[in-house]
């Protein structure tokens, strides 16, 4: 199958993804610590609380932290910032390697990652909280730094339609990577194919979550891949690891979805182990049920405690 | 194991199909890039090792199939050792013997004795032990050797015994049983066996001397007589039917004696005796009020034949239970007229005493008036008339008292000789020695040569002929006393034959009767294809009572029915025996087919026979009585017609007593050691023989194999979906 172009940035965006994003927010599950107030609650406790800055007010603020005195003067409004709040940091660690270039419809994996990844910026700039791109292949190929500029949606959208999938994968490694450059605690985003060693992952994901942060895998499969529907005879071309197998799908298409479900399992087992989020992200669904759908059981997580 | 087809081994080379149809099964692929590589691999290799097998286990199914299935054509059999088939209980060599006679055609009214014997003798088979071995022969009055050695495929011997028909042929078993004791005696079987079966009728016993002789002589065979059927009490028989006279010929009356024999144990009353000409309705009927049992007695029913050429009469009675004697047919030519030349040596004018006179009259024994219809024309001429190129319109000429004749005569008389005719001389007072002795054309014509004539040196001066055992065709007639006989006729001066009979016998000269004191007195040879008959005195009174005798008549007729071809014709045989007849040279290799009794279908029957002698029609499948009609190319009428009669004694119900059967039946002889044994018939000493036949055996297995392979097949296929 020919590599797929790379995306357009203006096709990242779902827009049905982003209304139902937008609607159901997309808040912190556990406790994170950004550099401005926001809506999350931060890890810093103390006493003090040390009056930091003002900034505008803009609609959806906390009207108990508006600055009556500089209003009663200016007639403007402002909102106090104090050391004590903090906003969500999402990193998302999107996997760009060569495996992530397939796909049997016309939505490769990486498309889909890309997409989901776009919707989640999008989602976390427009609450003003902050968000960093990262993607990787062998190593963290691009690092796009935090930010929590909505403006930036763009730049980050032609960032990720840009990148084309060229390389194996190191997911160990990029995790690694991520963790050495995210000092403050938030949510780590991983969209990948998890076609790696898992002991890898697993290590990551331990360190991710030893360093405070909450993960969430969105684990993105084709469908062909976890169902292996081919007719004939079949000469398969690794993307990542070269070589050829010569095979006839049906003959092996018993063992193969076995192997493909155990290889879930385990890596569901692994995110719950290590206190992580695994979700399936079949590229054949819909973006915005599988977005909308993981959102909407965050949101009444959080009820729940 | 060996193998009774061992050719079709070749088809083994079929096991390669499979394997072929395998390898060139290549599959094509299509490409495809895919990311999750790491999960094909292990998958590809569980299963193919899983395939892998699946297949194998398909090809080794399919290649077994071929292979048995070749096994089943080469007809495998297991080798056993000839010790082993000696120790084994009950392994036999047999040689099983089925009548095929006549009287095996007795029935019970819903089968034949004939059928049941087969049947039985299929029980017997059926029964045999796995490593018996068995030969098969027919007896009749000769051995038909079917299956000629002892073989262990008893599924051929019984398919042989099954397709044996029954045949009217007369029995005589003596034949059969000593070609089984010779078969036998080349075995080494501990059990050899000789299984009879047979109705018991005395009959086909009638060497039984010479049959317990042969049995004392062979301890080591055991004889077992099966004795099928049933005596029934009631069976007439017609036992001959002849024509009462000597030339048959068309529009006269004829007379044919049926001789109608009870061979049953009750008296038959009120039986109809009918004569059909050709088969058709009957033409003539008699009744016998009583007839009791053993006794016979002769009918005479009457004929005219209105066509000339081969016929046949067929003299019937009611059904019984016997059939094959119920009717006896007869095959005869009918001549459409016989012309005889009399050559008279001196034609008186008072034709009354001329030397053509007696022999014309005799010839034509009839008013004059009732001449006209006479079959026999008798031309009375002089000597010229045998210069005449019509000569050969006469199939029989006379010389009588005929001194000498011109060349021209001589030798057209000798080629109408050589051709076919039948020349007839009666030597007189005018007949010149020099030139019936020494001419070069005429003397060679002659069965010999003659002394001066002269008086007989008896007493009374007469010589008479010889009065009993008449061995020759023209005068075996005499041989019934009801005929009379010849011994009243005499000579009173008669021309003595040149050479001892010994010496003209040596030359092809038969004496067709001799005077009382041993002299020949009619000598007869054939010259060409044609006849010469020498008497040694004339055809006159004056010379021998011969003229004025009752036999003159009767032996002219013969001679003419001599002429005509008629006697020993050979139109009528007994069973087996093979018929034969001369055609026309044109005839040579032309195709023939025959019409057997009871049918009305040609079959092919060869062709036409060349010989050095001529073309001639020869057909030797006789063993069914009745009349067979031989025809030449596509002709519509037949070119030879015979009838084949059964042999009357198969009609006798006298069976073997008991007593005497049992004591042929010895006790079976005590098995000699098998240490002593040696190898079979079948192969050298100490090798292994043909045993067993597995082709049930593979035929099963492999069955098994088709029915394994489908449903793994199916099974393989379902699981990959």
């Amino acid at each position: 199958m020919p590599r797929p172009a790379p995306s357009s940035s203006t096709s990242l965006l779902d827009p049905v993804a982003i209304e139902r994003g937008e609607s159901l927010g997309f808040l912190a599950r556990g406790i994170v610590e950004g550099y401005r107030a926001g809506d999350h609650r931060s890890v810093v406790r103390g006493f003090a609380v040390e009056f930091a800055h003002l900034r505008d007010y803009v609609i959806g603020d906390d009207m108990r932290h508006i600055d009556w005195k500089r209003h009663g003067r200016t007639d403007r409004y402002y909102i106090k910032q104090y050391d004590q709040d903090t906003n969500l940091v999402v990193h998302l660690l999107l996997d760009g390697s060569e495996s992530m270039a397939y796909g049997s419809g016309p939505l490769t994996k990486l498309h889909y990652a890309k997409s989901l990844a776009a919707c989640l910026a999008y989602l976390v700039l427009n609450q003003r909280d902050a968000a960093s791109i990262n993607i990787f292949d062998t190593e963290l190929r691009q690092h796009l730094p935090r930010t929590d500029h909505p403006g930036k949606i763009h730049f980050i959208m032609e960032q990720l339609a840009a990148f084309a999938a060229m390389r194996p994968t190191r997911l160990g490694a990029a995790i690694e990577r991520l963790s050495a450059l995210a000092h403050t605690r938030g949510i780590v985003v991983i969209l990948s194919d998890l076609f790696d060693d898992e002991q890898a992952f697993k290590r990551g994901l331990a360190r991710l979550r030893v360093q405070g942060h909450e993960v969430v895998v969105f684990h993105v499969l084709d469908p062909a891949e976890r169902t292996l529907p081919f007719d004939g005879r079949v000469r398969f071309l690794g993307l990542e690891a070269g070589g050829t197998i010569e095979a006839s799908p049906a003959e092996i298409r018993r063992h193969y979805t076995a192997e493909m479900d155990a290889f879930c399992r385990r890596l569901r087992s692994v995110c719950l182990a290590t206190g992580s989020h695994y979700v399936p992200a079949d590229t054949a669904r819909p973006l915005a049920e599988t977005f909308g759908d993981y959102l909407d059981f965050r949101r009444q997580l959080r009820r729940s405690r | 194991m060996t193998f009774l087809n061992s050719a079709m081994l070749a088809g083994l080379l079929a096991v390669g199909a499979p394997v072929a149809i395998h390898l060139l099964s290549r599959p094509r692929f299509r490409e495809l890039r895919w990311a999750a590589m790491q999960f094909l691999l292990p998958s590809l290799k569980k299963s193919r090792r899983i395939a892998h097998a699946e297949d194998l286990l398909l090809l080794l199914l399919r290649c077994l199939v071929v292979a048995l299935l070749v096994l089943i054509f080469a007809r495998a059999v297991r080798l056993v050792d000839p010790a082993d088939l000696a120790k084994a209980a009950g392994t036999d060599t047999c040689v099983l013997i089925l009548d095929q006679s006549a009287s095996m055609g007795r029935t019970d009214g819903f089968r034949a004795t004939f059928d049941m014997a087969k049947a039985e003798a299929d029980r017997f088979l059926a029964a045999q032990p796995p490593g018996s071995a068995s030969a098969l022969l027919l007896a009749t009055d000769r051995v038909r050797r079917v299956i000629a050695r002892p073989t262990s495929d008893l599924t051929n011997v019984r398919a042989a015994l099954a397709s044996a028909p029954l045949t009217d042929a007369g029995s005589d078993l003596y034949p059969a049983i000593k070609a089984a004791v010779d078969l036998l005696k080349k075995t080494s079987s501990d059990h050899r066996e000789i299984v009879l079966f047979t109705d018991g009728q005395m009959t086909a016993w009638r060497q039984l001397p010479a049959i317990r002789t042969l049995l004392a002589e062979s301890p080591q065979v055991h004889l077992d007589v099966h004795v099928v059927g049933e005596t029934r009490d009631a069976n007439l028989a017609i036992v001959s039917v002849q024509p009462q006279v000597a030339v048959v010929a068309m529009d006269q009356p004829m007379r044919f004696a049926v001789e109608v024999a009870n061979r049953g144990t009750t008296p038959a009353t009120g039986t109809s005796v009918k004569l059909a000409i050709d088969n058709d309705t009957p033409v003539a009927e008699a009744f016998i009020d009583r007839l009791e049992p053993g006794a016979s007695r002769v009918v005479n029913l009457g004929a005219r034949f209105s066509t000339p050429g081969p016929h046949s009469v067929t003299a019937r009675l009611p059904s019984d239970s016997l059939p094959s004697d119920n009717q006896r047919t007869f095959a005869l030519r009918i001549l459409p007229q016989l012309r005889a030349l009399v050559v008279e040596g001196t034609v008186p004018a008072e034709r009354v005493v001329g030397d053509g006179f007696f022999l014309s009259h005799a010839l034509v024994p009839v008013p004059p008036d009732e001449a006209g219809r006479y079959f026999i024309k008798a031309t009375v001429s002089g000597p010229a008339e045998l210069a005449r190129p019509a000569l050969d319109g006469y199939p029989l000429v006379f010389l009588s008292n005929v001194a000498r004749l011109a060349p021209a005569e001589t030798q057209n008389l000798r080629r109408h000789v050589e051709s076919g005719g039948t020349l007839v001389v009666f030597p007189g007072p005018a007949t010149d020695l020099e030139f019936f002795n020494h001419n070069t054309d005429f003397a060679p014509l002659l069965p010999a040569q003659l002394a001066p004539s002269r008086v007989p040196a008896t007493q009374s001066k007469i010589l008479g002929w010889q009065s009993r055992d008449y061995p020759h065709p023209l005068t075996a007639l005499w041989n019934d006393p009801a005929a009379g006989h010849l011994g009243s006729v005499g000579v009173s001066r008669y021309f003595p034959f040149l050479g001892a009979a010994d010496v003209l016998e040596s030359h092809g000269v038969e004496t067709v009767v001799h005077y009382a004191n041993g002299e020949p007195a009619v000598l007869e040879h054939t010259v060409g294809r044609g006849h010469v008959i020498l008497f040694g005195s004339a055809a006159t009174p004056g010379w021998t009572t011969l003229p004025l005798h009752p036999s003159f008549v009767p032996l002219l007729l013969r001679i003419a029915a001599q002429a005509s071809g008629q006697i020993d014709e050979g139109l009528n045989l007994p069973p087996g025996q093979a018929f034969s007849a001369p055609v026309d040279a044109d005839a040579g290799d032309a195709p023939v087919s025959v019409i057997r009794p009871g049918e009305t279908t040609r079959r092919a029957a060869g062709l036409v026979e060349t010989t050095a002698q001529g073309a001639k029609l020869r057909y030797d499948d006789t063993d069914q009585a009745g009349v067979y009609r031989l025809f030449v190319g596509d002709e519509a009428r037949p070119r030879a017609l015979f009838a084949v009669q059964g042999n009357p004694d198969e009609s006798d119900p006298a069976t073997l007593p008991a007593n005497d059967l049992a004591a042929l039946m010895s006790p079976q002889p005590a098995a000699a050691p098998a240490a002593a044994a040696p190898a079979s018939p079948h192969a050298p000493a100490g090798a292994r023989v043909p045993g067993e036949e597995l082709w049930a055996l593979f035929a099963l297995a492999a069955l098994i194999c088709v029915l394994l392979e489908t449903a793994l097949a199916h099974y393989f296929s379902r699981s990959k979906i």
